[in-house]
């Protein structure tokens, strides 16, 4: 095998590896970052437009 | 074997330098800081445009905003209503099925949300300096 190729082999292995190990491993899993659910829970926050403007009970 | 070895090493020193500019991802693969950023984005949006919806509201009960105020108002929130909930559901498209398609869907759903939020408060502002 050629320079050359061994070469295009690391560099190749340096693009696809890092996201292969990170995906199978979840490596830098980000503590901060909110759950589907509390994703999905941010459109109960919008009332109706009307209820602003409606006389208090 | 030294050429062996120095290759090894040079390949786990790219990995490394791979692995650390892949950046943070959620369980599902997606982008962890781009999902975060914009659920505090949509989060104060949704908490700055309430509160100036309120301030609205109770200028229109005390007598001091017209109906063709209010009427501004309601159309610009229900506007924002329903790019607010495209805007989620983009960024839950993204969060469960993560491609640049959908990663770019997101990010305009919520720019439009910025954008909406805006012209609220303008409402407001404007609003706010006619009873002055």
């Amino acid at each position: 095998m050629g320079t050359a190729a061994i070469i295009a082999l690391i560099q190749a292995l340096s693009v696809v590896t890092p996201t292969l190990i990170s995906q199978l491993f979840q490596i830098g899993k980000s503590e901060d970052a909110p759950t589907l659910e509390e994703l999905t829970a941010l459109a109960g926050m919008i009332k109706k437009s009307e209820s602003y403007f409606e006389p208090a009970a | 074997m030294r050429k062996l070895r120095n290759l090894a090493i040079i390949t786990i020193v790219l990995i490394l330098a791979g692995c650390a500019s892949t950046g943070k991802l959620t369980p599902s693969g997606a982008d962890a800081d781009f999902i975060s950023n914009w659920y505090k984005v949509l989060y104060s949006e949704a908490g700055v445009v309430d509160a100036t919806m309120t301030s609205l509201g109770a200028l229109y009960k005390a007598g001091e905003l017209p109906d063709t105020v209010k009427q501004q108002a309601v159309i610009a929130h229900t506007q924002f209503s329903s790019d607010y909930s495209k805007a989620v559901a983009a960024l839950v498209s993204y969060y469960t099925s993560p491609t640049d398609v959908t990663k770019s869907a997101a990010n305009s759903a919520c720019i439009q949300v910025q954008v909406q939020a805006a012209a609220i408060t303008a409402i407001s502002i404007l609003q706010t300096k006619a009873v002055k």
